[in-house]
């Protein structure tokens, strides 16, 4: 048989105030662990992108300065390059017009001789860093040779 | 097991009159057999020290056990509702009925749950003896507070067959008559100051017997329900109600064996 418990209704409270207490305690601090955990991995990702974004800036800026010194490297090249053909004058061969655009070099020049003209022709083609991309055909005038060279890059 | 909740706990007996409280320990003792308790002599105090008790018996789980306390048995029938809310129902309820429950503490069986109702066995003891534990041990746990007469009554339970039946004691100076119906106490009452009387007494089982025949139990059916004495010295008395009723004596039993009784017998 049942021993009937007569718990008073103040015990009855106070057990179910504390209890409540209880839970709420430990919800609290539950939240706030969760809190703690939650600001600790915003953190940790926000230094993450942080540093995602510090390397991609790093990697553009250096890609792009890796760019441009090519282009320099490429550039500065080139003038040493034209520089060259134009000390590879022999003979008696003279420059009336020399244009450079990105890629190609054109020379309008007069030679004395016939032979200055193959003369030059193959040193061009033999000594220098260019190769002759298109050449227009000798115009006899004054018994000297017009002719125009479209050099390029070896 | 029925009697765990004594075990480690320290016992506050508040007497009927509010004008003493008897403090004792219980604990077990084990051996290879059996347990048995250590049951230790009980301190006796005057109420108006209580307050001294109080350092005492500091950090102790308590149950109080209070003497000459009549229950209210009061059946309720209310609609289908979660067990949480329950408490709050029957609060309304005796709110209803008493118009002040500060001194009231109650509990309940359910004895029917159906899709729509259930019904309810709601027992009530109005004491200002809570007042004092509030007072007094708002700190202790408590593990438990019990009415002497239920100690008696799941006893005498124990000792016997029938799960209906009429049992009465003399604890005290108190006379304590209780029916018990289908295992579950269903009425009770107290003869205070007990005499010997044996019209007051008669008196008392007539309204027991009239509280059966408002059960499912035949008024004709009434008189063959035994009716149980325990502790009882009035042997007039006892001959005198064994002419009219079927009365069995079960002897006497003190609080010692009566605490002992409720102990689970285990063997470890």
């Amino acid at each position: 048989m049942k021993i009937l418990n007569f718990l008073p209704q103040w015990y009855k409270k106070k057990t179910c105030n504390a209890q409540m207490k209880r839970v709420m305690l430990l919800s609290t601090i539950l939240l706030l662990v969760n809190l703690i955990l939650f600001w600790l991995d915003l953190r940790a990702f926000s230094s993450l992108r942080y540093t995602n974004l510090n390397i991609k800036t790093n990697m553009t800026k250096s890609v792009s300065s890796s760019i441009e010194k090519k282009r320099t490297i490429r550039n500065s090249r080139f003038i040493d390059d034209f520089k060259q053909i134009l000390l590879l004058k022999k003979g008696n061969i003279e420059y009336s017009s020399v244009e450079i655009n990105e890629t190609n070099i054109i020379i309008s020049a007069i030679a004395e001789t016939v032979e200055d003209y193959i003369g030059y022709v193959n040193m061009v083609e033999s000594e220098s860093n260019f190769r002759i991309k298109d050449i227009s055909s000798p115009i006899n005038s004054d018994n000297k040779i017009k002719f125009t060279v479209i050099l390029s890059k070896k | 097991m029925e009697g765990d909740f004594l075990f480690g706990t320290t016992v506050l007996q508040f007497d009927s009159e509010n004008r003493s409280v008897k403090i004792y320990d219980i604990n077990i003792l084990s051996n290879s057999r059996n347990t048995r308790l250590k049951h230790n002599i009980p301190n006796i105090y005057d109420i108006t020290d209580i307050g001294d008790i109080k350092s005492f018996i500091k950090g102790k789980r308590l149950i109080a056990i209070y003497e000459g306390e009549e229950v209210y048995i009061r059946f309720l029938k209310l609609p289908h509702v979660r067990k949480g809310a329950i408490d709050n129902l029957i609060n309304h309820e005796l709110n209803f009925i008493f118009k002040n429950i500060d001194d009231i503490s109650y509990t309940y069986e359910i004895l029917r749950r159906t899709k729509k109702e259930m019904e309810l066995m709601v027992f009530c003891i109005n004491t200002d003896k809570n007042r004092m534990l509030e007072k007094y041990f708002n700190r202790n746990i408590i593990r438990g507070v019990f009415l002497i007469q239920s100690f008696f009554i799941s006893y005498i339970f124990s000792q016997i067959e029938n799960d209906t039946f009429i049992c009465t004691f003399i604890y005290g100076s108190h006379l304590y008559i209780a029916g018990c119906l289908k295992g579950k106490t269903f009425f009770n009452n107290i003869i205070r100051n007990f005499d010997g009387n044996l019209i007051t007494f008669t008196g008392k089982l007539q309204i027991a017997q009239d509280k059966f025949s408002q059960t499912e139990i035949k008024y004709t059916e009434t008189r063959c329900i035994t009716i149980y004495f325990l502790n009882f010295d009035y042997k007039s008395v006892f001959e005198e109600t064994s002419k009219k009723y079927n009365c069995i004596s079960l002897g006497k039993i003190d609080e010692k064996d009566l605490i002992s009784s409720l102990l689970p017998r285990r063997t470890l």
